[in-house]
């Protein structure tokens, strides 16, 4: 196997020609292209793993480009979810690394299949939900996962391997409420950070893939103060989780709004059930009218209270309001028909 | 008396419980792992946990943006 493209990484101590034949033979899922999926897929592609599952429910916008290293100024003016741009991008950098773009939201419906064949799932995620969801289907099918959270200054990782350390729900009883938590709107995102947390990250999820020691503890950097904490955590034998294999979250017991919290002026509609629509088609019926814009996965739509974005699967971001029944209102007046 | 917090040490009122103390740091005991002399404290204990003289706490706050 040609190997010049990753000499500076087989000459690092614990991986050589071994580890770069592990890495090939591994597949990743990373749940989000913002700040932390982009580090995290530029990373892997890079190191020559086999497979990485892209999966982000969101388009490109200009306020990405202080934070997510994966786009580009001329990325906004492509009619593109994330992910797909995001998968030009990485192959660009390695085309021998398959990557699998997903457009999608995850939720309890699709992860078994979004999340399914693949040996380690990154966290780049931008709320707690999804977090919950992940951690129960890592804790069915016993697949390791990176949880990671970055705002402000602070970065936050650990490695959870379900059949040995504390889980999410361990260590977190239930998902916050809104409010609680700091947002990156709020408390804006320090790009070094993310760099830094995704770092550790990653270096546990290559140790986990070579075969070496791995940490698994939680850490929280703060480049604010200079502060690396660790803590380590045993798993809680009274997890509802772990403990009690209750899996809410994959089950759809527990179907909490993913309020994101980098969130925005827009609201997120949910596709009723999985479509596969023909947006040609469906701009086609909405020029004559309208200013649109189309490609196979995405259509923009200009209208006088703001944008509509409509993705494939029947998602759709209606941009210019924050209240959920005007944007369903919005999309009900222009997209269904 | 003193205890440090993620090595800074801090003067906090006598018998004060780890719950009153995330209360005045501004902490969601939800979202807070505590580590107290190196070990975790079970949640449901934080009321009920009074700190002493010399104590080390590592507290990591979850952070759910990306």
């Amino acid at each position: 196997m040609k190997t010049e493209r990753y000499n500076r990484l087989i000459q690092l101590e614990g991986i050589s020609h071994e580890g770069l034949e592990k890495l090939k033979q591994t597949r990743i899922a990373i749940v989000g292209c913002g700040t932390l999926g982009s580090i995290y897929s530029l990373s892997v592609v890079r190191l020559g793993v086999g497979f990485v599952r892209l999966i982000d429910r969101d388009i490109v916008e200009e306020h990405n480009l202080s934070t997510q290293l994966l786009f580009q100024e001329d990325d906004l003016d492509v009619i593109s979810p994330k992910a797909i741009i995001a998968k030009k991008r990485l192959e660009s950098i390695n085309p021998y690394c398959e990557v699998e773009a997903c457009p999608s939201d995850l939720t309890y419906k699709n992860a078994e299949t979004l999340l399914g064949n693949v040996d380690l799932i990154f966290d780049a995620t931008d709320n707690f939900e999804t977090r919950f969801l992940i951690n129960d289907f890592s804790l069915k099918y016993g697949i390791p996962w990176i949880y990671t959270g970055v705002v402000g200054y602070r970065g936050v990782t650990m490695l959870i391997q379900p059949d040995r350390s504390a889980c999410l729900r361990c260590m977190m009883e239930e998902p916050p409420e809104t409010g609680e938590l700091p947002t990156c709107e709020t408390e804006g995102v320090w790009i070094a950070a993310a760099e830094v947390i995704a770092g550790v990250g990653l270096t546990e999820a290559v140790k986990l893939t070579t075969e070496r020691e791995v940490d698994s503890t939680l850490q929280e950097l703060d480049l604010d103060t200079g502060k690396w904490t660790k803590i380590r955590v045993n798993k809680n034998p009274d997890c509802p989780a772990c403990g009690n294999h209750d899996f809410s979250f994959l089950d759809g017991h527990i179907q909490n709004k993913a309020t994101s919290l980098c969130g925005r002026d827009v609201v997120h509609i949910e596709s009723q059930q999985d479509e596969n629509l023909n947006l040609l088609a469906i701009a086609e019926r909405l020029q004559s009218s309208y200013t649109v814009a189309v490609s196979d996965d995405l259509l923009k739509l200009n209208i006088p209270e703001g944008e509509i974005f409509l993705f494939r699967d029947g998602r759709a971001f209606v941009k210019g309001t924050s209240d959920p029944a005007r944007a369903r209102a919005l999309y009900n007046r222009y997209i269904s028909m | 008396m003193r205890i440090t917090i993620n090595g800074t040490s801090r003067e906090v009122s006598e018998d004060v419980s780890l719950s009153s103390l995330l209360e005045e740091l501004d902490l969601n005991a939800n979202t807070t792992v505590v580590e107290l002399n190196r070990e975790v404290v079970k949640k449901s204990v934080y009321p009920e946990v009074k700190l002493a003289d010399g104590d080390i706490l590592e507290l990591v706050r979850f952070v759910g943006g990306g």
